[in-house]
């Protein structure tokens, strides 16, 4: 597995319903929370560094997004940032574990 | 890598999954076995099955098996700018420091919250600032504007610890 480009995570999560928290001022890094149905679920997030240094993520960074997110193994990890994984199929994920409604 | 005198005092945390263990050599089998010798585990013969049993080694899947942990530690209290985390009754939260592919990682397993950096304290620094939020984001944000799990989440949260202002 390979270093993801941070611009093609930040698709990935809001194409899956993920958003940034109105009123937040982060500024060194940017928080996407999963906003289903009106609701936060602010347990269930991924965080992205904003710096330089940060344009792609290794795996060594990539991969400890998989609690958080609440998936089980790296490779559900990956097609979730590398859009695979469709936002109805995470979604179902999400409800299989009870996650949401 | 671990460091020679880790290797020798922490021989298993080398190995982090039973099918590491498989391709293990004879040596670290050796070591291991010297280990427990020396070290209070009379009654178990077989080291890969104490080390797949042994309750005070972190868990780990096979997702996680390229990496060394380095260090574990427990934290009572987490600071982050002007929040303190108080964490109840005499508990602690343990945290995981690891050193993988260039990266110190700084990894609250029970949470799964994270950070990382170039050297360990900065590691530890994000460690604390990602914990901070992530405790405010799920306890502080009104109920009404939660999703079930995340309030059946921060009962857990508010159970393990509390926060105040400094």
């Amino acid at each position: 597995m390979t270093d993801i480009k941070r611009d093609v995570i930040r698709k990935s999560v809001q194409k899956k319903g993920f958003k940034i928290k109105p009123g937040r001022k982060d500024k060194a890094k940017e928080k996407y929370f999963l906003r289903f149905n009106d609701k936060w679920y602010t347990h269930i997030y991924v965080k992205i560094s904003r710096g330089s240094g940060y344009k792609t993520y290794p795996q060594v960074l990539w991969k400890r997004m998989k609690d958080l997110l609440q998936l089980d193994t790296l490779e559900e990890v990956r097609q979730f940032l590398e859009c695979p994984m469709t936002a109805e199929q995470y979604l179902t994920k999400l409800r299989n574990k009870r996650q949401i409604p | 890598m671990l460091t020679p005198a880790y290797s020798q005092k922490f021989p298993h945390r080398s190995i982090s999954s039973s099918t590491a263990l498989s391709s293990v050599d004879e040596s670290y089998l050796w070591k291991a076995k010297s280990w427990i010798n020396e070290y209070t585990q009379p009654f178990i013969i077989n080291p890969i099955l104490w080390i797949d049993t042994n309750p005070l080694l972190p868990e780990m899947s096979t997702d996680q098996a390229q990496f060394s942990i380095l260090d574990e530690i427990f934290l009572s209290e987490i600071e982050y700018g002007s929040k303190r985390i108080i964490i109840h009754s005499g508990l602690s939260l343990a945290v995981q420091i690891s050193f993988e592919d260039g990266y110190y990682i700084a990894f609250s397993e029970k949470f799964g919250v994270y950070g990382f950096g170039n050297d360990r304290n900065e590691a530890l620094d994000d460690f604390k600032e990602s914990f901070v939020d992530f405790y405010c984001d799920v306890v502080e944000t009104p109920e009404s504007e939660l999703g079930q799990s995340t309030l059946e989440y921060k009962n857990t949260l508010v159970s393990f610890a509390i926060i105040e202002s400094l």
